[in-house]
């Protein structure tokens, strides 16, 4: 039988490769359409690269959000405090980048 | 981006990633060298290109560990990944502060570490951990190489694989694969702060990113999926030759161009 921690691993490994391979496949074609289509504006296509690698970037740290709720219903504090840290420090990351 | 510039990057990413699976290290610790050496790409910008790489990778392989179940240890990576993470955000910072040539020499350095990791292994495959107890001065140990790693990742644009590997099986006792599988889960989480700061400088080249990416994430599937066919042993030392030149390269042109 399957325990509904293993369950949710088994979920976001499934998540994880989606959404990689989402994500790179995704900018890779945007990539490979503006390059047929030569020199020139394609603001859908340079939407969709910088899209797919959000994608990529975000997939992580929904993995990251997963774990922290199942800590959390699980009442293993010392996770949730270690994932807390984490999402501190991608806080400040995205202070980074937005500032 | 030229069709012949998309085809270079794209076929240099699967080299990394190939060449990366078979000897057990991240594809960034190819591919920069390869985009900065070859492409002649600037390597802060190739250093972004290899984070994403990497992050490609770690999500790809970290996905497939999690479903198989058991070898990912979540509990020890999501503890130390908050110093790994920190020190990526650091390095990711940092690294604009730093001149090209100044980080073409640290990677110079970086590759020869590499270099002795990878003849290391192949001579002595597995190593010994030290299964028990972790008394607390090897948890500090461990916090702190995690912290160098995420440096070095942010600085250096690769997945820190060479360093938390030991860590997590020579310091923390956790069996081989194990700590192959848990170094692979924390390198996409450390990946993502250190991208901050070359997004915020503006030093992420997407169109070079992606392609990279594209290519590293199936070099690297096919690499796993004929590494039990391959000699590993004698591949290694002509790979650990292969970056001692790049290494050797790295230094030169660093030192010209200081």
């Amino acid at each position: 039988m399957v325990n509904p921690t293993d369950r949710l691993a088994r979920f976001l490994g499934t998540l994880m490769i989606a959404g990689s391979l989402a994500g790179v496949l995704l900018s890779l074609a945007a990539v490979v359409i503006m390059v047929c289509l030569g020199a020139g504006d394609y603001p859908g296509l340079e939407f969709m690269v910088g899209f797919g690698i959000l994608l990529l970037g975000v997939t992580p740290v929904i993995m990251l959000v997963a774990f922290f709720v199942r800590a959390v219903q699980e009442r293993r504090w010392d996770t949730v405090l270690a994932a807390s840290g984490l999402f501190a420090v991608l806080a400040l990351g995205l202070f980074k980048v937005l500032g | 981006m030229a069709p012949v510039d998309l085809l270079l990057v794209a076929s240099g990413g699967l080299l990394a990633g190939l060449v990366g699976a078979l000897m057990g290290v991240g594809g960034g610790i190819v591919a920069v060298p390869f985009l900065n050496l070859v492409v002649g790409v600037p390597i802060h910008s190739a250093a972004a290109a290899g984070l994403i790489s990497t992050l490609s990778v770690s999500c790809g392989a970290a996905g497939r560990y999690l479903r198989r179940g058991g070898l990912v240890d979540i509990h020890t990576a999501l503890h130390l990944e908050v110093s790994a993470a920190a020190g990526g955000l650091f390095g990711g910072i940092a690294v604009g502060w730093l001149r090209g040539p100044v980080v073409q020499i640290l990677f110079a350095v970086t590759l020869v570490y590499a270099c002795v990791h990878i003849v290391r292994s192949a001579l002595r495959p597995g190593g010994g951990s030290t299964p028990g107890a972790v008394s607390p001065a090897r948890t500090l140990v461990a916090f702190g190489l995690c912290l160098a790693a995420g440096v070095l990742s942010g600085l250096l644009g690769i997945g820190g694989g060479i360093v938390v590997v030991p860590v997590l099986h020579l310091v923390l006792g956790l069996p081989f694969k194990s700590a192959t599988a848990t170094s692979n889960f924390m390198m996409g989480l450390t990946a993502v702060p250190a991208l901050c700061g070359f997004v915020s400088r503006g030093d992420l080249d997407l169109f070079t990113a992606a392609p990279l990416a594209a290519g590293v994430l199936l070099g690297a599937s096919i690499g796993a999926r004929i590494m039990p066919r391959v000699k590993t042993p004698v591949l290694k030392m002509g790979f650990a030759l292969l970056l001692a030149a790049a290494a050797f390269e790295m230094a030169r042109k660093g030192i010209g161009t200081w």
